[in-house]
């Protein structure tokens, strides 16, 4: 089971400042969702909306058909994983204890599964979970938040202190589990470029506002890097949008956004100028960079 | 689709079962204490209240002390696993007056036994403003004055609770005032508290006080699911 959301114009206010500024958006069921931002663009206070953790100040919200605030149904099948180093430290229970202790809560709590996912991330049960490591806690916490396997599952930057090898084992991990028992996730980063694989769509915020939000290919199809002389790149690119420009001796190179005809790559090509790919790595940073940077 | 799990009932269960735990620890350590003291100060000479009036005050700040906590410890780890916040209020109310019942019946029963085997100890134990070993009436009506009472603080404690939690210190410390006005008429409406500024001027009958101590119940019951109903889930 998987849920779809739907936001109509939401906002959240914190007294004179805007976090969320009327942003509309739907989430299709059973896809992997990769929600980009930087820092303050709006990411944890939206994802606190979608888990019910907030009211939102304006707008409407449907998940599955339903507002979520204090909706029952919907609050219970809605995991919302964010970073919780510092209630962990408060944690005296036994990993394996807790674990076991989620099926109490979850309707879908796989516990052969999570104590499966435990022995991967070497976590050991028997260990009070205020003794784990940084990277550790975090492993817990996933383990959580992929054997719930909730309709609606939120991960927050839910690596946090977990080393390159872990992420990688996390990042496959959603990948399978999903390909098993698809349901709804929202996968919250700014490490874009290890994990642009995992997303299914994109939707990137900034300023409390939508940037863009199409399917993971679309968005990369539509970013692209030109190199050639400066004069013909000045010449052939003076109608597009560019997000950045490097010039090295004669050379440029720049980094557009948009669709490119047939017609206009044809002519660049016969041009001699080169035309690249960018990674949404590369989109994300140069779409989000302010006036002043 | 899947039936609620997080239910009133199911929280309630959950919440006494832990609160029980700190409770009986509470009370054991009250015990102990009272044990000491009651051995040094009682012989055939002297005699020393008995564990009800002794532990009274305190088992109502441990009331006081757990409804602060709730917010911050049961509260957050509830809507983590998906609990409502209606839910969470019902569920909590059910378990603090099931606590309060719990608490009471505990210490007079600890009371009555000790009152049984202080004869063969040497001690000599007295009531002495809370009776209920004179007549059952007396028995009833001190054990539903003390079980209003523990309910009340605890009711007290969960408000001050929550309004740190939604409002910050500035209105958290502000209804830490308002909270010591509610002690005050609490002290009024049931005499049994320490908390009694103004019962040398003041007394009400019975007849009167109960009524009036169950709106006050009724009171704190609205202004905390005032505070909690839309409260946002800090992280």
């Amino acid at each position: 089971m998987s849920f779809t959301v739907e936001a109509i114009d939401v906002s959240v206010r914190y007294k004179d400042f805007t976090a969320i500024d009327q942003i509309s958006f739907q989430l299709e069921a059973g896809k992997i969702h990769g929600l980009l931002g930087r820092n303050g663009a709006g990411k944890t206070t939206l994802l606190s909306v979608l888990s019910a953790f907030r009211k939102a100040d304006g707008g409407s919200l449907i998940i599955d058909g339903e507002d979520p605030f204090e909706n029952p149904r919907i609050m219970q099948d809605t995991i919302f994983i964010f970073d919780q180093q510092k209630d962990l430290e408060y944690t005296y229970d036994k990993v394996g204890d807790m674990l076991k202790e989620m099926a109490y809560f979850r309707p879908n709590f796989d516990e052969t599964y999570a104590l499966e996912l435990a022995k991967k991330f070497k976590l050991p049960l028997n260990k009070k979970v205020n003794h784990l490591s940084r990277g550790k806690k975090s492993a817990f916490q996933a383990i959580i938040g992929l054997a719930s396997r909730a309709p609606l599952t939120i991960f927050d930057e839910a690596y946090l202190g977990m080393d390159a090898p872990t992420r990688e084992i996390f990042y496959k991990e959603i990948l399978n589990d999903q390909e098993e028992h698809p349901r709804t996730i929202i996968f919250s980063t700014h490490l874009v470029s290890e994990a642009d694989y995992l997303f299914d769509e994109v939707l990137m915020i900034h300023n409390g506002k939508i940037l863009l939000q199409d399917t993971n290919e679309q968005v990369i199809s539509k970013g692209f890097s030109l190199t050639g002389s400066l004069e013909q790149i000045d010449a052939f690119s003076k109608d597009l949008e560019i997000l950045n420009s490097q010039v090295l001796g004669g050379t440029k190179s720049v980094m557009v956004y948009g669709e490119l005809s047939e017609q206009q790559r044809n002519a660049a090509n016969q041009a001699g100028i080169e035309i690249g790919v960018l990674s949404l790595h590369d989109l994300f940073v140069h779409l989000t960079k302010e006036e002043d940077e | 689709m899947s039936s609620i799990i997080l239910s009133p009932k199911k929280i309630a269960r959950l919440l006494f079962m832990e609160q029980v735990k700190w409770t009986i620890w509470f009370l054991s350590f009250m015990f102990v204490i009272y044990i000491v003291v009651v051995t040094f100060a009682s012989g055939p000479h002297s005699s020393f209240i008995d564990l009800t009036n002794f532990s009274n005050g305190s088992s109502g700040i441990y009331m006081l002390i757990i409804g602060i906590l709730t917010t911050s410890s049961f509260f957050y780890y509830y809507m983590q696993q998906g609990a409502t916040r209606k839910n969470f209020f019902l569920g909590t109310i059910i378990s603090s007056a099931l606590i309060a019942i719990a608490i009471t019946v505990i210490l007079i029963l600890l009371t009555f036994i000790l009152q049984f085997i202080s004869g063969w100890a040497g001690w000599n134990i007295h009531g002495q403003e809370l009776d209920f070993t004179s007549s059952f009436s007396a028995f009833i009506y001190t054990f539903v004055r003390l079980a209003i009472m523990h309910l009340i603080y605890f009711l007290i404690g969960w408000m001050i609770g929550l309004t740190f939690y939604r409002l910050g210190w500035l209105y958290g410390l502000l209804s830490i005032a308002c909270s010591i006005l509610l002690l005050a008429i609490t002290g009024i409406l049931i005499e049994v508290t320490h908390f009694s500024f103004f019962t040398n001027i003041i007394n009400l009958p019975a007849f009167i006080a109960t009524p009036l101590s169950l709106v006050l119940i009724v009171l704190l019951f609205g202004v905390n699911y005032r505070l909690i109903k839309d409260v946002t889930v800090k992280i």
